[in-house]
């Protein structure tokens, strides 16, 4: 499940549950705006699948690459090992 | 023969006998001894083989600081494969973004077919009432008529063409549905056997070091062993003086016998060092 909170320049997007292919319309309506930073917040998310990193990588790529406009929120568990594993430490910032 | 004479004679066999076994037991030493020292000799050469096989397949498994062994080259097949799905993954996420905007144009274009079904149900009944007003006046009306009648065949080809739209938009929303499926399915791929590998993989090198570090440790001191135990068979050579030393104390008591000259045997510490000189190592 997907959940929007649109600030001030930020868009924060809070997913619970599973991270993968089921959020793509959602995602895509979202692809559309155009914030100075992206918030996801991971929280409550316990799986993710290799559809959820190229979802985020459309993200990075949307905002031309610059790892400080993609901000990972909240990672744990699972999601954290697949997002280490896939080296995305590297390419967004995780807090 | 008097009985001194008997007695000498006597003890002169039984020594020549002990100087026969004491050069049997030399013999017997020499040969255990040389058997001892090749047996340790082969341990040695095989436990040198042996290290230097470990510390090959060591580095093998390892690699260098590089990390060019079976270990990195199985990290970078894991990484390159996770590598390759994330992008599939991306491109995948792309290309359905793409479909479902082609579907929606689809629906749209779908929608639109409807009004010109519609425009077509309504110009239909255009011509037939056309037709019936034409009917109404007469003579008068025939040109009406021709006109009514081009209308319905304009209509039931507006509408044929209407259904082909139709039939043709049923077909790519079809199609892209199945897309949508396959797609999906290519993008979605479940990493958690691969982080469990990964996990694998780790734990296993952290085994494989603490294991060759022990092994190695087991090894070294297995040789060092052998060392100690190849220069412990050098007492052989000590062993033979004390044998040699031995012998002629007898020999020079044989020759005492024989000669009747005890006076001989009196300076025998002299002429032979005895045990006290003999040094093991």
């Amino acid at each position: 499940m997907m959940q929007v909170a649109d600030q001030i320049d930020t868009i924060t997007i809070q997913i619970t549950g599973r991270f993968d292919f089921r959020v793509i319309k959602e995602f895509q309506q979202l692809l559309g705006r155009d914030p100075r930073t992206w918030v996801i917040d991971l929280g409550g998310v316990d799986y993710v699948d290799s559809s959820a990193l190229g979802m985020l990588l459309l993200l990075r790529e949307r905002v031309g690459g610059d790892s400080m406009r993609v901000q990972l929120r909240g990672v744990r568990g699972q999601p954290r090992d697949v997002l280490l594993m896939a080296k995305f430490d590297r390419m967004f910032k995780l807090d | 023969m008097t009985e001194v004479g008997a007695l000498a004679s006597w003890l002169d066999s039984a020594l020549g006998k002990v100087i026969a076994d004491v050069a049997r037991a030399r013999s017997l030493v020499g040969e255990a001894m040389a058997r001892l020292a090749a047996t340790f000799g082969k341990l040695r050469e095989q436990l040198a083989a042996e290290r230097a096989l470990y510390e090959a397949t060591l580095h093998e498994v390892n690699g260098n600081a590089g990390g060019s062994g079976l270990v990195g080259a199985l990290r970078d097949v894991l990484a390159r494969f996770v590598d390759d799905m994330v992008r599939i993954s991306a491109a995948s996420v792309k290309i359905m973004i793409e479909v479902e905007s082609l579907r929606g144009h689809t629906s749209t274009v779908a929608a639109r077919g409807q009004q010109i079904e519609n425009i077509a149900s309504k110009t239909r009944m255009l011509s037939l009432n056309a037709r019936i007003e034409a009917q109404r006046i007469g003579s008068s009306g025939a040109v009406f008529r021709v006109v009514a009648d081009e209308i319905k065949t304009l209509a039931r080809a507006s509408g044929e063409l209407s259904k082909t739209i139709r039939d043709a938009l049923a077909v790519q929303s079809a199609s892209l549905a199945k897309t949508s499926v396959e797609v999906s399915q290519l993008a979605s791929y479940d990493l958690d056997h691969v982080v469990a590998n990964h996990k694998h993989l780790d734990s296993t090198i952290a085994k494989l070091a603490a294991m060759s570090t022990t092994s190695l440790d087991i090894l070294a001191r297995i040789q060092t062993e052998v060392d100690a135990a190849l220069e412990a068979l050098q007492f052989e050579a000590a062993l033979n003086q004390l044998l040699q030393s031995i012998t002629e104390k007898l020999e020079a008591v044989r020759t005492a016998c024989r000669s009747g000259d005890v006076a001989q045997l009196a300076d025998l510490e002299v002429r032979s060092p005895g045990a006290a000189a003999v040094r093991f190592p």
